[in-house]
């Protein structure tokens, strides 16, 4: 006894203790990597002034600061200054990054405006809870590689395919194969030129006129004007350039139609005052749009005014406008079923374009297999090419960077500086290498765990601890005895839990003494399981068991096996064999979810013995009502201690009932001081303080 | 404890008893067309309903569909409840799922939208252009930290194989940081992974569906405003559907649940009555 | 031999360290090795299923050559297995003798439509019938905590179904009476309770944890203490 409560005593004492230093900790400001107010250069491009006009406020160059934490991954450099004690409305403030003193004086820097600068104090989780500084300073996060982008990696070109062959990354072979590839992709992009197709072989020739067509029409609205051009430049041949104006006066005959159309509709109904209006502003333009009469159609549609028929021409207008597909093949299949084509050679390139979207009927057989090998290589390139871009983020945002402030109303600006010159201050971004907001809970989580610790140790001493009754766990021996009696079998359902979760591993330490007692009652063990990994650590555990009970023949592996791998497969397998079989004992121990109360269900209406043990809270209830005995939660992780009553194992639960007793002390302190706040920081008694030691991030 | 024989068998009858009053239960307002009438809307479902209104058309709000087939019957009703609604207010949904059983549901649930969208209200919807179905990656929490650095790096093409980098539904939209509002439907912890490597990290707001089990542990999310609203069971699908003004799974099973419900209170005080009055009968002859 | 318990226990006590380190060191290293350890986990599992098809595969077709009951099941397992394997490696997955058609739904992908999906959805079904009976068997008011607990079910069950609204009405003037205290019922006792067992189960977990790491429990390892 005397032990315990000088254990107790002296842990609420490094508690009360240690809060206040680790507050501290967290507060400590981070390294300022500050250069305060180094003098520019003067040159002719010298910022506009840093004396203002009185209203315009100047930020106060003392407490203008640049350093390099708080950012987690070291991407980020944090700019400050004080707020003004007088801040006009309308003052906003700009911040100028430059990659050296110089730079700023030769134009090369960067701009970012701050309209509504934030608060140091608005995020206590990187500048501490304490300062009351926090309240008047504002803070910028600057990532440099937002402003300063590193060089993009290249884009796969033919270009970068020789270098790649030229560095070892690709055979010649590969090379050929991966431009070959390259260029069909290109080809059905629609980005080969008639000029460039010229090379080609023929149907690839006709296949890329036509892609490049679709690709045309798809990617803006194109003109008259825009044809004669392309057919100048040479990039349209004599038949594209046919086709395409042939789809032009296709399209607008349809756009006509459309508007047509709508206007007719549109005339016979009584509109509202805002559809009347978009309706004059969409017929009455100088050149109205269809898209806009689609718009109104819908418009109309979702008011529901419209009778049904007008409904059903309304939707009508909205297909017809929005068709399925890329426009230049609707149109160009419409002409060849029109025949309104001036010749064979255009109707051709119009049939070209409709298998144009299907590659696969026009590539080789070789430029097939090329492609597929082409896009997994492209898939790894393109994770390189990541890595390769993060790492240059990195560089970037890992170099030295000078930045200076100034306040401003839009026209004028008023620069942090002394001596007459803005003030420059530097910083380096480096990665944060721990999270001092996580420092409380670091604290705790090593406090508990030295407690814990230190009672296995001590249990060592004096291992006659005591532990409360388990029902549950003291069922397990009646269980497995009324099995033998029985003459039927003991069924150990894991549950749906992995081996990375607890509860599974606890359930193994049940199954391990379950185990040793049905091979030493000759009780046949069937264990279910759902998870491979889980299924061969149960074959060891159990053949271990057999192994130390004497009895290493009564192993079977096939009652040890993988029953099903999805959730309700592993319900009706379980389910079935339980109606068929009859165990007499079932122990459902495991993290279980939907499929809990079907399990338990189906146990005892064979009339089973039950014990059921989970740390899923929301199954609880259902093992509750239907199994004999239930270990919740953590009782189930107490079984390994109570069933083989090992001192050490004994020792860890008393630490953890010393948190426990930690937590309840707390939960009440907390409710007292929060409950009475108010009328304690009258008296001058902070309670964030206490709110803050328990804060989570 | 173990029980006798005989008793089995009679708990076996009676338990057959129950299991048809129970399928009676649930089919009967089907057949029967039964309705429950109009209803109000609890307030969790009503905040989502209000937030996603308020965005303007066109923004981009992601849809994580975080099931599997076997929580089909409560969670589908939600997502397509709130499709709908995307597709109404000409909001550009993101679909997409942590659950690789869960993709082909997924698809079906978007596809049923869509066709939605025409028939209710005239909205022809384009993939790639209205909106994205990008299917699943794996990676669990380490695909939703890498969302947060470039979505489109994550999923580099849609469920139907079309590249992202220009898809004219992803304009403007590099990360998760860009995003106003992320909507996770699920069935277990994948909420809260949402909410602690998704919301806080990156400051959108969150929404959230969950089955009508799961919906009470969520609660203290939407004290602490991590979450912006949710909806919990069929009720929460069909108070989504009642907001909507749509009706859907969620409001055409509103009747068998209640039925359902109303049945196990009655077989529970009806339980409860007999073992009363054999009680007092022992009293008595006590 | 001692290297065979030495070594995976110097490995648990490694990676379970560095595990609770990656919680509060951000730096980009950290992470780096949380993405390579979580890919080298998806990759183990992968290798485990094998070890798992090879356990349920032996599991049923000793059932079928000894004829134990119910072996007729276990040709069903095979048959389903070897169904879903040929369909999705024949003709990538599409339906056989037929070219692959894009947006028409594939023949692996019908299956599990229209096989798997149901049911699973059946099975899960049962799940309402169970609760009812379980309800039955178990809602008895034998003492007064039993007594709460009843009431505060039927109350949380009425509350939550839309009737509930026509018969607060009537009784209280207000149709949300019901689904209000349900509310209240959820939010508050069952929440705290729920709060309550899952702070004796962090602590378990972290107590359970400690042991692992540090080579106290080793029943998970197999192969005896």
């Amino acid at each position: 006894m005397p032990f315990r409560r000088r254990a107790t005593a002296s842990i609420a004492a490094c508690v009360l203790l240690a809060g206040p230093a680790v507050l501290w900790a967290a507060e400590a400001p981070p390294p300022a990597t500050t250069r305060a107010a180094s003098t520019a250069p003067t040159t002719a491009a010298a910022p506009t002034t840093t004396t203002a006009p009185a209203e315009l406020p100047i930020p106060d160059a003392n407490t203008f600061r640049a350093f390099d934490r708080p950012s987690d991954d070291g991407s980020a450099i944090i700019v400050e200054w004080a707020k003004p004690a007088k801040e006009p409305n309308g003052v906003s403030y700009v911040v100028e990054i430059a990659r050296g003193e110089a730079d700023f004086a030769a134009g090369k820097f960067k701009s970012i405006p701050v309209k509504k600068p934030t608060l140091k104090a608005t995020n206590p989780k990187y500048f501490g809870f304490l300062a009351s500084s926090n309240k008047t300073l504002y803070y910028l996060s600057v990532t440099p590689a937002d402003h300063f982008p590193p060089e993009p990696t290249e884009k796969l070109t033919p270009a970068r395919i020789d270098k790649l062959h030229q560095e070892g990354d690709l055979t010649s072979k590969q090379a050929d194969r991966a431009k070959a590839a390259l260029l069909t992709q290109q080809v059905e992009q629609g980005l080969v030129s008639a000029k460039r197709a010229a090379s080609l072989p023929t149907e690839y020739a006709q296949w890329a006129k036509a892609a490049f067509l679709v690709r045309w029409f798809d990617e803006g609205s194109p003109t008259s004007e825009q044809v004669n051009k392309l057919l100048e430049e040479g990039t349209f041949t004599d038949p594209q350039a046919a086709l395409a104006r042939a789809m032009l006066a296709r399209q607008q005959s349809e756009s006509e139609d459309i508007l047509g159309r709508a206007k007719r509709l549109v005339t016979d109904l009584k509109l509202e005052e805002d559809r009347e209006q978009e309706a004059n502003s969409v017929f009455g333009a100088e050149t109205p749009e269809p898209r806009r009469a689609v718009r109104l159609m819908r418009g109309l549609i979702g008011d529901n005014v419209l009778s049904q028929q007008q409904a059903a021409t309304a939707q009508e207008i909205v297909d017809d406008f929005q068709p399925e597909g890329k426009p230049a093949l609707r149109l160009a299949g419409k002409l060849l079923e029109e025949k309104k084509l001036p010749d064979e050679q255009v109707a051709q390139l119009a049939r070209m374009i409709r298998q144009s979207q299907e590659p696969d009927r026009i590539l080789t057989k070789e430029d097939k297999a090329a492609r597929k090998w082409f896009d997994r290589y492209r898939a790894y390139l393109s994770k390189t090419d990541q890595d390769e871009q993060k790492r240059r983020h990195q560089d970037v945002d890992g170099e030295t960077y000078y930045v200076r402030l100034a306040a401003t109303d839009g026209t004028r600006m008023a620069y942090a500086g002394r001596d007459g010159q803005p003030a420059v201050v530097s910083a380096r971004a480096r990665p944060d290498l721990l999270k001092s907001f996580r420092l409380n809970n670091l604290l705790f989580a090593v406090i508990f765990s030295a407690i814990v610790l230190a009672f296995i140790q001590a249990a060592r001493r004096n291992p006659n601890l005591f532990i409360r009754k388990i029902a549950g766990l003291d069922a397990v021996e009646e269980a497995i005895g009324r099995a033998t009696e029985m003459g039927r079998s003991v069924y150990f359902v894991h549950g749906l839990g992995t081996l990375s979760e607890l509860a599974t591993i606890a359930a193994l330490n049940v199954l391990a003494r379950l185990a040793r007692r049905a091979a030493e009652y000759d009780t046949r063990l069937r264990v279910m399981n759902y998870e491979p990994i889980v299924t061969a650590i149960s074959q060891e555990v159990v053949q271990q068991a057999c192994i130390e009970a004497g009895r290493p023949d009564a192993f079977n592996a096939d009652d040890v096996s993988l029953v099903a791998n999805t959730q309700f497969s592993y319900v009706a397998a379980v389910s079935g064999l339980m109606v068929r079989e009859q165990p007499a004992a079932v122990f459902l121990m495991g993290r279980f979810f939907a499929e809990s109360l079907l399990l338990a269900e189906t146990g005892a209406s064979t009339g089973a013995i039950q014990v059921a043990g989970t740390d899923s809270y929301t199954q609880l209830p259902f093992f509750i009502t239907t199994c004999d005995y239930t270990l919740i939660g953590e009782e189930l992780y107490a079984a390994s201690a109570y069933l083989s009553r090992e001192p050490r194992l004994l020792g860890s639960l008393r630490g953890q009932d010393i948190g426990k007793v930690f937590l309840m002390a707390v939960i009440v302190l907390g409710a007292i001081l929060l409950t009475l706040g108010p009328l304690l920081s009258r008296v001058g008694i902070d309670v964030g303080l206490f709110k803050d030691l328990f804060r989570a991030f | 404890m173990p029980v006798p024989a005989a008793s089995l068998k009679r708990l076996a009858m009676i338990r057959h008893v129950i299991y048809l009053l129970v399928a009676a239960a649930v089919i009967v307002p089907f057949i029967a067309r039964l309705h429950v009438g109009d209803f109000q809307p609890g307030p969790h479902a009503t905040k989502l309903y209000k937030k996603l209104d308020s965005l303007p058309a066109g923004t981009r709000v992601l849809l994580s569909f975080d099931f599997d087939p076997g929580s089909d019957a409560e969670l589908t009703p939600m997502g397509l409840a709130l499709l709908r609604h995307c597709f109404k207010k000409d909001l550009v949904p993101l679909v997409m799922t942590n659950y690789p059983a869960g993709l082909d549901l997924a698809r079906k649930i978007m596809e049923d939208a869509v066709d939605d969208s025409q028939k209710l209200w005239g909205k022809k919807k384009v993939s790639g252009r209205d909106y994205v179905l990008l299917g699943f990656r794996p990676g669990q929490v380490n695909l939703v930290l890498k969302m947060g650095e470039n979505l489109k790096t994550a999923f580099e093409t849609d469920y139907y194989g079309k590249p992202t980098v220009d898809m004219r539904a992803l304009k403007g939209v590099r990360s998760l940081k860009d995003l106003k509002l992320v909507i996770g439907i699920s069935s277990s912890a994948w909420v809260e992974t949402w909410i602690i490597y998704g919301a806080d990290r990156f400051g959108f707001e969150y929404g959230a569906g969950a089955t009508a089990v799961m919906a009470p542990d969520l609660y203290p999310f939407l004290d602490t405003g991590q979450m912006v609203g949710l909806l919990g069971g069929l009720r929460g699908a069909a108070d989504y559907e009642a907001l909507i003004k749509q009706r859907g799974r969620g409001t055409l099973g509103m009747s068998a649940q209640s039925a359902a419900h109303l049945l196990v209170i009655v077989l529970v005080l009806a339980a409860n009555v007999r073992f009363v009055f054999r009680r007092l009968s022992g009293r008595e002859k006590g | 031999m001692w290297y065979k318990r030495t070594i995976p226990l110097l490995l648990v006590l490694a990676f379970g360290l560095a595990g609770f380190g990656h919680d509060y060191v951000p730096h980009p290293a950290s992470n780096a090795f949380r993405e390579e350890v979580t890919t080298g986990f998806v990759i183990i599992g992968g290798f485990a299923l094998f070890i798992g098809a090879y356990s349920l595969f032996h599991m049923h077709i000793s059932r079928i050559r000894r004829k134990q009951p119910g072996w007729a099941y276990s040709i069903f397992v095979f048959l389903g297995a070897a169904l879903m394997v040929c369909l999705g490696l024949w003709n990538d997955g599409d339906w056989m003798f037929v070219d692959p058609q894009p947006g028409v739904v594939t023949s692996f992908q019908w299956c599990y439509d229209y096989i798997l999906v149901p049911c699973n959805a059946t099975i899960f079904s049962i799940l309402a019938f169970f609760i009812a009976s379980a309800a039955f068997r178990t809602f008895r008011a034998r003492n007064f905590s039993a007594l709460l607990l009843l009431a505060a079910a039927v109350v949380v069950m009425f509350g939550r179904v839309p009737v509930s609204e026509r018969v607060g009405q009537f009784l209280f003037d207000s149709p949300n009476a019901f689904a209000h205290v349900s509310e209240i019922l959820l939010n508050y006792p069952n929440l705290a309770a729920k709060r309550a067992i899952l702070l004796g189960v962090s602590l378990g977990v972290i107590s359970q944890s400690l042991r692992i790491i540090f080579g106290i429990e080793r029943t998970y390892m197999g192969g005896g203490d």
